[in-house]
């Protein structure tokens, strides 16, 4: 068995707020983050609200970063980067503190922000998109749109802040992104890549077109108020959220070494693919349940090792029952006494990033011995049929917890977290 | 690191030079390049550009469903061809075995094209109304329009064609991409989790979009011609194949990034060759044949020689580069640099390439006899100062 990957350090920007402490404390009380969207105008927009991070917490964010980041154009670069501080400053850690070619990242985000301005400005009626002024005209394009924000900025602007000269990653597996990148943190921890990495993921798609997209999907709560109700009866879909989780692992021995405590240890990770259907999950869970037995098998736990799942739990028609479905058929009977529940009935849909807040929520549920509740469950559908903490949040033994990300194409990625010794 | 080696045992390519390993292969040895000035007029705003565009694929003609064909654009297309070449020939998984089998890519990212969303604001052009965008403009656009923008989409596509259910996962955007993405297939196969792992790469489509974002990234065009392309290599299970199958053994990795503080960008390319090296324990004497990266920024190259001469020393293998011929594929770079790297070693004779020059490499002519060419470092430097190498060897 490999040495033991722990995790020292949290970071966290979610609509609930931008610390650990605060989303913690607001997930436990069932606090909804959703609310209708302020950063637009969305009163033409068919959906009530979003989680979106409040004006207060970005502009507190820009004050803490320093100068030369607190200018970055898009929002999902600024979240990334505030988390990874603050998990930085949860570990102890600053850069002189590790070999800088022995520390990593690895981050998980998305479809980079389609501006309707980059479309808008040289859009010609007559003639379609003039293509040569635009080529003429391209520092007109809009500073938080995708032509200046590649997939990889984050990733590399903490690595230059933080001096991070080992090894990289970016990943776009859409919703699995950040539990895939996590997971693959932890890898290199274990096969000697690297003794450091900062791992997590960052979105926002609260933007005009991003709405738009999960409209056209068909994916979107439509519901009159911003609202998420993950495996009840009248879900409506799901809500979309913004933010990022960023998380300092660490190989055991690093930490012995700088004197860490780790908040808890990373134990396993799973990945799977459902090659079903681009836009439907297997419908019997197929990849989901792969994926969580592979975390378990990583991670040398039976299922009766696990007190709690932090569960993908979109709120979708077609998520909560499959997911259900798939944690029954992995944990067997296991299954009834196992506490799951929801953090996106909170926080919404962080699409790309959701892993990561997720992998922090489940960090603190096994650090502390409670779980968050499943918010807004009041008519449960009888296709999901665990217990969803729908009561409030609740003190429990938690010797160790999977989170889930499900993303649409079909890739999953569950991990796996358990206590320190 | 630990680095196990895995066997390499098929590749699968779509470049300018058509489909296959073999006419790219030939293109290269004929040191005749496929770029040619782009007249495409969509791109007459931008400095004059030479491209290598890969031929336009039927998406069904690589097996793709008529109605998942509808969500993909050319980049799709390409990486379906490229694996359906791969597997043509090849026995079909088992129900068993999908679960084991694990695919990993470097995608770069995908553009849209030229007149989307342009009815849905086609009204807004000093400024976005947002009521007419949602009320009415929103619905000009195609409702699977977001699935087509999405790197992961294209790759779930050939998974769900092939139903490849293992591990997985896709990165982003450029050469280090895939070099991150072979790491994790060989990783899959060498720890077990996989009996079959699946590496591939692929390049953006030449567009107007796609010169925009390399000029904002601040990579092109000092970087030279564009190529589009994929590729896509399949690692097994040494003791589960026919060894006469092996194309050659993915040996070693290494990745770091570049800080100023830490010597720049030569240092970076130093240290990771020297990683890889490391990792597949082999010295700088070993290396029989160097793949550069030589994408023609003279600030990247000048870095690379810098540090092939730090690393070399006196030594002098062969040189190979394939950027002269193919341009630059960016995430599809990567690939096709090692499925060219490995073609070198079976063959014993690298190609005639503009890496001969400047004295660090053996002179190409006469060519080396077929059992010289034991091991290849394939360099590469991706965004932001990231650098990769990946040691590929004839034998394990």
């Amino acid at each position: 068995m490999s040495a033991q990957v722990f995790i020292t350090g949290l970071g966290i920007v979610t609509s609930l707020g931008a610390d650990v402490e605060t989303c913690w404390r607001r997930a436990l009380a069932g606090e909804s983050g959703l609310a209708p969207i302020a950063s637009f105008d969305a009163k033409a927009l068919p959906i009530a609200g979003a989680g979106e991070v409040t004006e207060e917490s970005l502009r507190a964010i820009r004050e803490r970063l320093p100068e030369e980041y607190a200018g970055e154009g898009e929002r999902r670069v600024l979240f990334a980067l505030d988390a990874a501080q603050s998990a930085m400053t949860d570990a102890g850690m600053r850069p002189g503190d590790y070999a800088p070619e022995r520390a990593g990242v690895v981050m998980g985000t998305g479809l980079s922000s389609y501006r309707l301005e980059d479309f808008a400005a040289w859009a010609d009626p007559e003639n379609g998109f003039d293509a040569v002024r635009f080529a003429r005209e391209l520092e007109m394009t809009q500073e938080s749109g995708y032509f200046n924000n590649p997939p990889e900025r984050a990733t590399s602007k903490m690595a230059e802040w933080f001096e991070l000269a080992g090894p990289t990653g970016t990943i776009t597996s859409a919703c699995a992104a950040a539990g895939q990148a996590i997971g693959l943190g932890m890898r290199m921890i274990r096969r000697g890549e690297a003794d450091v990495v900062l791992c997590g993921g960052a979105d926002s798609m609260i933007h005009p077109v991003g709405m738009a997209i999960f409209l056209l999907l068909g994916a979107a709560s439509e519901s009159k108020v911003p609202v998420c109700r993950p495996f009840d009866r009248k879900r409506t879909g799901l809500a979309v959220g913004e933010g990022a989780g960023v998380v300092v692992l660490e190989s055991e021995a690093h930490a012995r070494k700088r004197g860490a405590a780790p908040c808890a240890v990373l134990a396993g990770y799973g990945a799977s693919m459902d090659a079903h259907q681009v836009t439907a999950p297997h419908p019997a869970g197929r990849g989901a349940v792969r994926a969580m037995s592979e975390a378990l098998g990583d991670a040398g736990l039976t299922p009766g090792d696990v007190a709690y799942v932090n569960a993908h739990g979109t709120g979708t028609k077609l998520n909560d029952p499959v997911e259900s479905r798939a944690i029954r058929e992995v944990f067997g009977a296991r299954a009834d006494a196992l506490a799951v529940s929801s953090s996106k009935s909170m926080i919404g849909h962080l699409i790309a990033a959701c892993g990561a807040p997720e992998f922090i929520f489940t960090t603190l549920s096994v650090a502390r011995d409670i779980v968050h509740p499943t918010a807004n469950l009041e008519n449960p559908d009888p296709k999901c049929d665990l217990d969803y903490v729908a009561e409030g949040a609740r003190e429990m033994p938690v010797p160790a917890a999977i989170t889930n990300s499900f993303g649409f194409g079909g890739q999953n990625a569950t991990l796996l977290v358990s206590k320190a010794a | 690191m630990k680095f196990t080696p895995v066997p390499i045992t098929g590749a699968g390519l779509v470049t300018a030079a058509g489909r296959g390993v073999e006419p790219a292969w030939e293109a290269l040895c004929a040191g005749r390049s496929l770029l040619a000035l782009d007249t495409d007029p969509e791109l007459t705003g931008f400095p004059p550009i030479e491209t290598a565009r890969c031929a336009r694929i039927d998406p069904e003609s690589v097996g793709a469903d008529r109605r998942a064909a509808r969500t993909m654009g050319h980049h799709t297309h390409m990486l379906l061809a490229a694996v359906h070449d791969l597997v043509t020939g090849t026995p079909a998984v088992s129900e068993m075995e999908e679960e084991e089998i694990a695919f990993f890519a470097g995608m770069d990212s995908v553009d849209p094209g030229k007149d989307d969303l342009l009815g849905a604001v086609r009204d807004s052009r000093d400024r976005v109304d947002l009521v007419h965008f949602f009320s009415e403009g929103m619905d000009t656009i195609p409702p699977l329009w977001p699935l087509s923008m999405v790197n992961a989409i294209g790759f779930s596509q050939a998974a769900i064609q092939h139903r490849w259910r293992g591990e997985n996962a896709v990165f982003s955007a450029g050469p280090e991409a895939a070099a991150r993405a072979a790491c994790e297939a060989a990783d899959s196969i060498g720890t077990g989790k996989a009996r079959l792992a699946l590496c591939a790469g692929v390049s953006g489509v030449v567009s107007a979009r796609m010169l925009a974002r390399a000029q904002r990234r601040g990579v092109w065009p000092q970087a030279g011609g564009l190529g589009e392309g994929a590729g896509v290599i399949r690692i097994e299970k040494p003791e589960e194949i026919d060894r006469s199958k092996i194309l050659g053994w993915l040996k070693g990795y290494s990745s770091v990034r570049a800080l100023k503080k830490r010597g720049g960008l030569a240092r970076a390319v130093q240290t990771s060759a020297e990683g890889a090296l490391a990792s597949a324990a082999l010295t700088p004497d070993k290396v029989d044949l160097l793949v550069i990266y030589g994408e023609g920024d003279s600030r990247a190259d000048g870095a690379e020689a810098q540090a092939i001469h730090a690393l070399l020393g006196g030594h002098k293998p062969w040189g190979l580069a394939t950027k002269g011929v193919f341009g630059h594929l960016w995430g599809g770079s990567t690939v096709l640099d090692l499925i060219m790297a490995m073609k070198a070693l079976a063959v014993g004779a690298p190609p005639p390439t503009s890496a001969a020059e400047g004295g660090l490499f053996r002179d190409a002519a006469g060519g080396p006899g077929r059992d010289e060419l034991e091991n290849a470092l394939v360099l590469l430097q991706g965004f932001d100062g990231v650098c990769a190498a990946l040691l590929v060897g004839k034998n394990a």
